[in-house]
């Protein structure tokens, strides 16, 4: 059991940096969104280890947050792109410097 | 030794899917990966007997999130992501080579502190929080970023709605064209659709 609360941090530790890579690498703002939301879920996979490894709800609760943090930024984020892509008709993160037309 | 197996299975699986994540070229591909990775961590959640968070993350990443994302790509039909041009090189390998120190620097310290652990600190068998005791958590000692969390969940659904919505011009329904659209934003005042 010790084993797996380690191996979990390691594959969040993991799954955090493929994220990290992701938002460096790419150029489509969808895909960058994709990379971020494996972070996300490298963290909560973090905070639920550490909530089981010390049996305590903290770590939960956190989740509970974590979790609704993430959708609405997705919800918000991708309302922006349908947007933008109506304006530009593309979603590259580079040409994204405008706040109006 | 069963268990063992279908752990390391498992980590396998997540960790290749949420490569894949990044490696397919494919926009439709990449969301599908990152569901197999957030069921992935489901699965891990259900071995660690976190019940609540496997609930979870299956019903909001993997229903809500990913097909929010798919809706999306259909939408906008991204389909194949364009290839990326050769800009911001050095970004790109700064970061390739962080997140490996990052790794590495994690699993070393685990390494090391597997020895520095004094033993029995970690429970030898993970019991699931009662979903109670974190409900109360919540609404008492985290009140404060509780509410917080509402009023985010509130101000995201009216900034989506506000952002996505189609214009409505004295009830006829304003197909959006990138060129006409630009001016006809400075003419009028927005209406509420």
């Amino acid at each position: 059991m010790e084993l797996m609360i380690q191996g979990n941090l390691l594959l969040a530790a993991a799954i955090f940096s493929i994220g990290a890579v992701g938002i460096l690498w790419k150029r489509n703002a969808l895909a960058i969104f994709m990379c971020i939301e494996l972070m996300f879920n490298a963290a909560t996979l973090g905070f639920i280890s550490f909530a089981q490894a010390l049996g305590r709800p903290e770590g939960v609760a956190v989740f509970l947050f974590v979790i609704t943090v993430a959708a609405a930024e997705a919800a918000v984020g991708l309302a922006l792109f349908i947007k933008l892509f109506n304006d530009k008709g593309n979603i590259e993160a580079e040409e994204m410097n405008l706040l109006q037309d | 030794m069963f268990f063992e197996i279908f752990y390391v299975f498992l980590f396998v699986l997540t960790l290749a899917s949420a490569i894949m994540v990044v490696v397919s070229p494919h926009a439709v591909y990449s969301a599908l990966y990152l569901v197999l990775t957030m069921i992935g961590v489901a699965c891990l959640f259900v071995m660690m007997n976190a019940m609540l968070a496997a609930a979870f993350q299956i019903i909001v990443y993997a229903g809500a999130i990913v097909v929010l994302f798919l809706f999306t790509i259909m939408l906008l039909n991204l389909g194949r992501q364009t290839p990326h041009r050769g800009r911001h090189a050095v970004t790109r390998w700064l970061g390739l080579a962080l997140s490996i120190a990052l790794v590495a620097q994690v699993g070393g310290a685990m390494l090391l502190l597997r020895d520095a652990l004094p033993a029995g600190n970690l429970p030898t068998e993970l019991v699931p929080v009662p979903v109670p005791q974190v409900a109360l958590f919540v609404i008492t000692e985290y009140l404060y970023a509780f509410e917080m969390i509402s009023v985010l969940l509130l101000v995201a659904v009216i900034g989506s709605v506000v952002l996505a919505r189609r214009r409505l011009v004295q009830g006829i329904e304003v197909i959006s064209d990138p060129v006409q659209d630009r001016g006809a934003d400075r003419k009028e005042p927005a209406t509420w659709s």
